[in-house]
């Protein structure tokens, strides 16, 4: 008896075995009453993760694409998350955009000038209408601008654009005024965060509807959005554009990233949004899959609030800095998938100069730490704050480690994240993790952290801060800009207010037949350059 | 039974009362802002303040309950701060997806679970009975998240045969249910084995089966019918927390229901949106104790006499001087 249960719970635990460590992909038919997609013939494609060309238009009846999570809404000037602008970006149009090699070319507007440091000129196509039959105007493009400007989503780009100083010369002529000269002001034009809205629209329509059912310009126009599960767009069967490589696209919220993971490897969908880590490998060595990952255009930082007392002696910060080894954390945290920082902002946005990166030194931490008074019979003690997240919370636990080996106390703290948005905005937090990730490869969306207006714990109030930022935003010699910009991270880096840590990676996985879908350094992928290899 | 029906109704009342007044005292006093959170951090202190002004989270504890009172009384659970929808269409959204699979679970585990336990009680310490008590304890003990993962590993990726997420169409429905049946399953069963073994050693058993009756009759007819009580309770239990919503089988199979909702809702302060759900959650919690009290009285008749003896006992009892005096 007992034997014959000995055998039958080791049978159990087996299959157990087996069934957990069944690997990598075998990828099936799949099975499932999902929307499917039908192919047209064409060549197979290499797989490349840089996104070849196929040789022949193919086209497929759907695109589907595995999103991190739901937005709140879909109105571009309501919100940040990457999850709705990827969405936003096929119903509405910009005036101007990047190309492939990220040259600014012209879009809805087909010509565009600086009349001089505050004045712009554009003219615009007379061939647009948005999905509800009505022109695409100069009005709607003056009013568009004067919602960037006014929004708070997206007033860090648009902020400098006056708001009562548009000249509507035609329907097809525009010139906008600007407060003051930024030299930014293209690249903001030309990102995913300066969109066309219709003014009528906007004005007129509820706000649930603004929110819930866009209404652009664009070649994909608002099917339904059915909450927690989807939304959906067809083909605009009147865009003045070429048509794209597919008539639908669908939109799936799935939060947890190994279901993405799984989905993409099972066929259930084309495309999968922010793989963890833990996947990549496995995306990269599956023949239907192809991972593409990059450097973004995000930094990470530990800032010490400046509002702090203890923290307001340059010895206790340089201490704390030299007390971290920022390879092992980058290897432990992100599992190697970043780079340690050497600035305040990625190397893939002009100006950047390394000035770092900071030095692990535990004799010296002990240094700078007597030198503020601190000893083992009195040591630094404070509380590290942070919220939950993987990242977080390992990065908590090695800091804290390390501070110990030099003789700092840190507490670890971990709350959620509106608890932990909330003291930040409040300045009540001591050392954190912040991170930026730029919308824009310029230093004036990277640098947003240090204005001396913002409210988040970093505080420093450093006049010379915000002179240096307001020099380099009205400044268009690139070459003076740099230069700006470098004087601007010395300082940064003399003065210590935050020490620099990564530049973080991020990563998605396509099925082997998408092409042209590069890595998006800003994580908001644009797809209506996506086509299929078969 | 009708009035007791409508006290039972009534008494639903200072509950949901209480449960509002918990509700809402816990979110005014949990640290976290709103406005700030829809509006993100490089948004201007004045931005923000106008966002609470907007979102009415800048009167008092008492003004902000009776607004939020008022808008119950009238039907109204208020607007979601994020996405500006009523907090009733989020909710209808999201309420007959997990009442569907609550009932899936249910129904699963009951059609499972009940014949388990009655076999496993009346084959007991039988091979039978260990195998079924080692799979509850399991079914118990294992995290039902990491049941899910396996699951899909096994038939979506290893066999490929059900899609790994999503809810389209009746394929869809087998992973989800069968990771969150696991431990209904169990505790049905275990339930049902510890109540029969109860019932099937008691005399009245064994005078059925001295009488003749067949061993299928006594079990269903007599035993399972007086072991049916308890199991009831935890069905009913389980059928409850079921519409809580499961809150990580829904995050791994991207299912868009009540518990994510909440927990969503709960990160991001969304106050009418927690508030909302709890008290529909209460309410249903109510509903469903009432509910299983009536099938008491509908399997087992003492219950039910119960109900009446009360009723009549309240309508013919005599005055105290109409008492039979003690004769000394």
């Amino acid at each position: 008896m007992k034997r014959t249960i000995a055998l039958l719970v080791s049978l159990l635990m087996l299959l157990a075995v087996f069934a957990g460590c069944a690997g990598g992909a075998n990828n099936a038919a799949g099975g499932s009453d999902k929307p499917q997609t039908e192919t047209s013939g064409g060549a197979s494609s290499s797989g490349s993760a840089e996104g070849t060309q196929s040789t022949g238009p193919v086209r497929r009846e759907q695109l589907r694409v595995a999103l991190s999570g739901q937005p709140d809404t879909l109105d571009p000037y309501a919100s940040s998350n990457t999850c709705g602008l990827i969405a936003t970006l096929l119903v509405y149009e910009r005036l101007l955009r990047t190309d492939e090699e990220g040259n600014i070319i012209p879009w809805l507007a087909t010509e565009y000038e600086m009349l001089d440091d505050t004045t712009l000129r554009f003219v615009l196509r007379d061939d647009v209408y948005f999905h509800d039959g009505s022109k695409f105007t100069a009005e709607d493009a003056a009013f568009s601008l004067k919602t960037a400007a006014e929004s708070s989503f997206t007033a860090n780009l648009f902020g400098s654009i006056d708001p009562e100083g548009f000249e509507i010369k035609s329907d097809t002529e525009l010139i906008v005024k600007l407060l003051s000269p930024n030299a930014a002001i293209l690249k903001a034009l030309s990102s995913n965060r300066g969109v066309m809205i219709s003014k009528n629209y906007y004005e007129n329509a509820a706000a649930e509807d603004v929110a819930r059912k866009p209404m652009g310009t664009g070649p994909m126009v608002f099917e339904e959005w059915v909450v927690g599960d989807h939304y959906s767009f067809t083909k605009n069967e009147n865009y003045w554009g070429d048509e794209l490589a597919y008539d639908s696209v669908l939109f799936r919220f799935i939060t947890e990233s190994s279901s993405r993971c799984i989905e993409l490897e099972t066929g259930g969908v084309d495309i999968a949004q922010e793989l963890a880590f833990s996947d990549w490998d496995r995306i990269d060595q599956n023949p239907k899959t192809k991972l593409i990952k990059g450097d973004t255009l995000g930094t990470r930082f530990l800032v010490f609030n400046q509002n702090v007392e203890f923290l307001r002696d340059y010895n206790v910060r340089k201490a704390l800095a030299y007390a971290l080894d920022f390879e092992a954390i980058v290897n432990v945290v992100w599992q190697g998938n970043a780079r340690v920082a050497d600035s305040y902002y990625s190397p893939a946005i002009s100006g950047h100069k390394a000035v770092g990166p900071q030095e692990y030194n535990p004799e010296k931490a002990r240094e700078y730490l007597a030198l503020a008074g601190y000893s083992e019979s009195n040591p630094l003690k404070f509380t590290y704050y942070t919220y939950e997240n993987t990242v977080n919370i390992t990065l908590a636990e090695m800091v804290q480690q390390m501070w110990a080996a030099v003789g700092i106390e840190a507490e670890v703290s971990v709350t959620d994240l509106s608890s932990f948005t909330t003291m930040n905005n409040n300045g009540e937090l001591t050392v954190t993790l912040l991170s930026t990730t730029a919308s824009i490869a310029d230093p004036t969306a990277a640098l947003l952290i240090w204005p001396i207006t913002r409210t988040i714990s970093v505080r420093h109030g450093d006049q010379h801060i915000q002179d240096l930022l307001d020099a380099g935003v009205a400044t268009y010699d690139q070459a003076e800009r740099d230069a700006i910009y470098g004087e601007l991270q010395d300082y940064l880096w003399e003065k210590f207010y935050a020490v620099p840590v990564c530049y973080p990676q991020e990563g998605y996985g396509c099925a082997s037949y998408v092409e042209n879908l590069p890595f998006y350094p800003n994580t908001c992928f644009e797809l209506d350059r996506v086509t299929f290899s078969e | 039974m009708l009035r007791y029906v409508i006290r039972r109704l009534l008494t639903m009342i200072p509950i949901l009362l209480g449960v509002t007044i918990i509700i809402f005292t816990m979110m005014y006093f949990t640290p976290g802002d709103p406005a700030r959170m829809i509006l993100g951090d490089e948004a201007s202190e004045e931005t923000v303040q106008e966002l609470r002004e907007e979102l009415g989270l800048t009167g008092s504890f008492f003004e902000r309950y009776w607004d939020y009172l008022s808008g119950i009384l009238r039907g109204d659970l208020g607007t979601s701060y994020t996405t500006r929808l009523p907090v009733t269409e989020e909710i209808a959204a999201r309420f007959p997806v997990t009442f569907r699979i609550a009932c899936l679970v249910c129904l699963f585990s009951i059609c499972v679970g009940i014949p388990a336990g009655i076999i496993s009680a009346i084959r007991q310490y039988s091979i039978l009975d260990y195998v079924v008590t080692i799979g509850a304890m399991l079914g118990i003990c294992m995290p039902n998240f990491w049941l899910a993962l396996l699951l899909i590993l096994f038939f979506s990726v290893f066999l490929g045969i059900l899609p790994p997420s999503g809810l389209y169409g009746w394929t869809s429905y087998i992973m989800p249910v069968l990771s969150i049946s696991a431990a209904t399953l169990a505790t049905i069963t275990r339930m049902t084995r510890s109540s029969m073994l109860e019932v099937i050693r008691a005399d009245y058993i064994r005078t059925a089966r001295a009488k003749g009756q067949s061993e299928r009759l006594v079990i269903v007819r007599h035993a399972l019918k007086n072991a049916l009580i308890p199991i009831i309770t935890v069905i009913g239990f389980q059928f409850a927390n079921g519409l809580s919503g499961a809150v990580v089988n829904e995050q791994i199979f991207a299912i868009p229901g009540i518990g994510k909702m909440m927990v969503d809702a709960i990160r991001a302060r969304n106050y009418p949106l927690v508030q909302g759900g709890t008290l529909v959650i209460a309410l249903t919690y109510s509903i469903l104790n009432l509910i299983i009290d009536l099938i008491y009285a509908f399997v087992d008749p003492r219950i039910k006499t119960q109900y009446a003896r009360a009723k009549k006992t309240r309508k013919h009892a005599k005055p105290a001087e109409q008492l039979p005096q003690e004769v000394a």
